[in-house]
């Protein structure tokens, strides 16, 4: 039965997390080769759903066998396949960082600990991916949620303020995504996604569904750190371990995009958005807004963990723009950024925890050192800030063009302006660490290079690589993106 | 007559909510909000979620109860702010009236309470009522949908019970405790709380065990008991000191029983996928067991759930007491 991968593919982090739980205490010696057969599995199982979801086109995974909308239902598409194959690259990515960064950062009397909430959150973020069941998809919050803050706290002292920040904030967008689930259950009886989305057409004139509406996107930008929401997120993210950032900054916030791509595109339809709300202005507003004041706080800052924080702030603007400009090209750039900023962040993440960790520091000078210094990192970071630049072999290109695209055909020329400008702004920011390495006063002694830890230079070799595949096979992704399309766009 | 009843909660509620926001006093203010679980008990009985009731008495009015007073044993009991700041109180308020507005805006559209034509009554919940029975053998609906329709979901929250147990035993643990030669003489303060502890805590069990395992046929089950049960150890940890509570049950077993109490759980339901199965179909026992194999399920995942209930509430409230340090408590 092919469709066992889909279950697999959260079941398998799911039972590494609780095998680590039992026996973490007991035997610690063990915990780096649960984890590592643990991820492994995953990373096969991924690869098992991709393929089966790429002649298959559709997966369902019953729970219990009760089918819905009695049962909670697994619903994989080639999208949710494709965040799988995400989430788990960058796991794997991640966790390898990991056993380096972490005995860096925590005492070993943790680990055990540390590793099975690690495991949890990374099957949340599976799970969030391929669940068909709205209100198991708030479950899906809580469990992310909670291990997220702890693992986030971990950052010492420094980190316990932004952390309570991130509690009530990250508390308050999921009560509002399950007032509005309330509503929705109220108005229609279910809460299959597939099921709502064949009986929400009948009632789409109530009022209680456009408050459902908009408690669940207002839960949902919460969640995603959209601006004006994002107040929590950049404070706590730098205060956070670099172990953890691996982990929370690439996923934490794209997966609450796809949610709600999920339920904007395929619950709600794209005709109730744009046609019958006609909220399209005002997201759009928005995002370009987001986009624009990212853009502007990356400028100001001067550290590099700091600067990855508020250029997720801008990208959170393209992938919701994406969404909301509802054309074909913009949605598949969309899913297609949500996956390659996942790529480049995890990439920039490891290259800011390898300077902090070799070099001392964050700020421009230290990464100007890196030049010197880190050869193997300093490779990786010129890669991904192609990227993020969006120069053409690069995924970033892709997407930026879609998005630009999709916007001139709908009309929106300011979200198409704002990308320009985001484009240009990270050309000059990534001159500036260039500039600080040339313009290096170069005293005779010339610090030597250090190599990088095997756990720092595979990660990052294996995030550089992958990039560049990633851009190279845009075409292939672009046609499996395109046939799981929401209806009405393909 | 019931009407009355539930028009005077409808006004007892926000009435008590306020108090525990006026009171400047945090420790009266962990009461009231007491009062106000116990108050919100009544509604949920009176909308005939006897389930629901009975979590909000366990775990709002009890043990939510005693982790707030944990916390503030730790930390202050009184609270400063500057009345000056008006600002952040007046955006408060614009954003408090806006929800409301927003909230009261969808209530308008709903269908009447009780309509048994409504989506609610007429969807699932239909085919809820007519086949539970007949298809697990379990008198108790709440348990029906709960640990077997929407199994994956009890587990996951018993996953979320146990992810917070870590997290906050992870965030406060101390490396080094520090030395303390007075462990166990805060425990002798008065004869009358130990014997009288001594006294309640096997009955407390006992209840505790027979709510998991008559959750099938009476509001119950897992979660519920899992809390008293918990309960029980944390009056023994409050009256006999943590040393004697941790000769009972140690900290690192604590937390791997925590962990082999979702293990089976999600153990159990592992099981069919040998059979090439759906994960979590209890029908798989079918052999075993026969018409009872889903019904006996429920009762071994109930009793996972109880475990890492019980383990949870117990780890949550020494991390509490002891700031981490897991030396001395209240």
């Amino acid at each position: 039965m092919s469709s066992q991968w889909a279950f697999l593919a959260m079941g398998i982090p799911f039972f590494t997390a609780l095998i680590m739980g039992s026996v973490g205490y007991a035997a610690p010696r063990f915990m780096r080769w649960i984890g590592a057969t643990g991820i492994t599995l995953a990373v096969f199982a991924s690869i098992g759903l991709w393929s089966t979801v790429s002649t298959d086109e559709y997966v369902s995974y019953f729970f219990g066998g009760w089918l819905p909308p009695i049962g909670i239902a697994l619903e994989v598409d080639r999208i949710s396949a494709l965040m799988v194959l995400m989430v788990h690259g960058v796991a794997a990515l991640a966790y390898i960082f990991s056993l380096k960064a972490l005995p860096n950062e925590l005492p070993a009397s943790k680990h055990p600990v540390y590793y099975t909430l690690y495991f949890l959150l990374i099957s949340g973020f599976v799970a969030l991916a391929v669940t068909g069941d709205v209100f198991n998809v708030y479950v899906l919050f809580e469990v992310c949620a909670l291990s997220g803050y702890a693992l986030l706290a971990m950052g010492g002292k420094k980190a316990y303020v932004p952390t309570f920040n991130y509690v009530l904030m990250g508390s308050l967008g999921a009560c509002f995504y399950l007032i509005g689930v309330g509503y929705l259950f109220i108005k229609t009886g279910t809460l299959n996604m597939a099921h709502l989305a064949d009986v929400l057409p009948t009632v789409f004139f109530s009022r209680s569904i456009l408050t459902a509406f908009i408690l669940i996107t207002v839960g949902l930008f919460v969640k995603m750190a959209l601006f004006p929401f994002h107040g929590w997120m950049p404070n706590v993210y730098t205060k956070a371990p670099v172990s953890t950032l691996c982990l929370m900054a690439p996923l934490g916030t794209k997966i609450c995009v796809y949610v709600l791509l999920r339920v904007v595109g395929y619950v709600f339809s794209m005709e109730y958005m744009t046609n019958i709300l006609a909220v399209q202005p005002i997201m759009m507003t928005l995002a370009t807004l987001a986009i624009v004041v990212g853009t502007l706080y990356v400028v100001y800052h001067r550290h590099l963990t700091r600067i990855i924080m508020f250029i997720i702030v801008s990208e959170i603007g393209y992938m919701v723009g994406g969404i909301f400009l509802g054309q074909m090209d913009s949605v598949i750039g969309a899913v297609y950024h949500i996956a390659a900023d996942a790529l480049m962040t995890v990439t920039l993440v490891m290259v800011a925890g390898v300077v902090r960790h070799c070099l001392g520091g964050d700020a421009i000078a230290d990464v100007a050192m890196m030049f010197r210094r880190l050869p193997t990192t300093a490779i990786a970071f010129v890669i991904v800030c192609l990227s993020v630049i969006g120069v053409p072999p690069m995924p970033g290109f892709f997407s930026k063009f879609l998005l630009i695209k999709g916007a001139f055909m709908s009309g929106y020329y300011g979200f198409a302006v704002a990308l320009l400008i985001a484009s240009l702004t990270a050309v000059f920011l990534f001159f500036r660490f260039f500039e600080g390495y040339f313009y290096m006063k170069t005293d005779n002694t010339a610090p030597s290079v250090i190599q990088e830890p095997w756990a720092y230079r595979i990660p990052l070799v294996v995030a550089a690589i992958g990039l560049v595949g990633f851009g190279l096979s845009f075409s292939y992704w672009y046609g499996f993106i395109k046939l799981a399309l929401p209806l009405g766009l393909a | 007559m019931l009407i009355a009843i539930e028009v005077g909660l409808l006004i007892l509620v926000p009435c008590v909510a306020f108090v525990a926001l006026w009171l400047r006093d945090l420790m009266s203010a962990v009461i009231v909000l007491g009062a106000y679980s116990f108050l919100m008990c009544l509604v949920w009985t009176g909308m005939g979620a006897v389930d629901v009731a009975f979590t909000e008495a366990a775990v709002g009015a009890g043990v939510s109860t005693v982790f707030f007073i944990a916390v503030l044993f730790n930390t202050t009991r009184n609270i400063t702010f500057n009345p000056l700041d008006v600002s952040s109180k007046l955006v408060a308020l614009v954003a408090c009236l806006g929800f409301g507005y927003v909230l009261l805006q969808g209530v308008s559209d709903l269908p009447d309470w009780g309509d048994p034509y409504s989506p609610v009554n007429a969807g699932v919940s239909t085919y809820y009522i007519e086949n539970a029975y007949a298809d697990t053998h379990v008198p108790n609906l709440v348990t029906t949908v709960l640990a077997d329709y929407r199994s994956v979901d009890t587990m996951l929250e018993t996953t979320v019970v146990l992810i917070a147990l870590l997290g906050i035993f992870m965030i406060l643990k101390k490396d080094r405790p520090a030395q303390s030669d007075s462990s166990d003489t805060q425990a002798h303060d008065s004869l009358i709380i130990r014997l009288s502890a001594r006294f309640i805590a096997p009955f407390i069990q006992l209840f505790g065990l027979y709510v998991v395992a008559h959750g099938h046929h009476s509001p119950g089950g897992g979660f519920q008991g899992g809390v008293i049960l918990g309960t029980g150890l944390i009056l023994m940890a409050m009256s006999m000191g943590m040393a004697s509570a941790k000769r009972l049950l140690s900290i690192p077993r604590m937390i791997i029983l925590a962990a082999v109490g979702v293990l089976i759980y999600a153990g159990w339901g592992a099981v069919p996928l040998v059979y090439n199965g759906y994960f979590l179909d209890y029908s798989v026992w079918e052999s075993v067991f026969g018409s009872m194999a889903r019904s006996h399920s429920m009762l071994i995942v109930e009793i996972g759930v109880a475990l890492t209930v019980m383990c949870g509430m117990y780890g949550i409230y020494m991390s509490l007491v002891s700031d981490g340090g897991m030396q001395e408590g209240l």
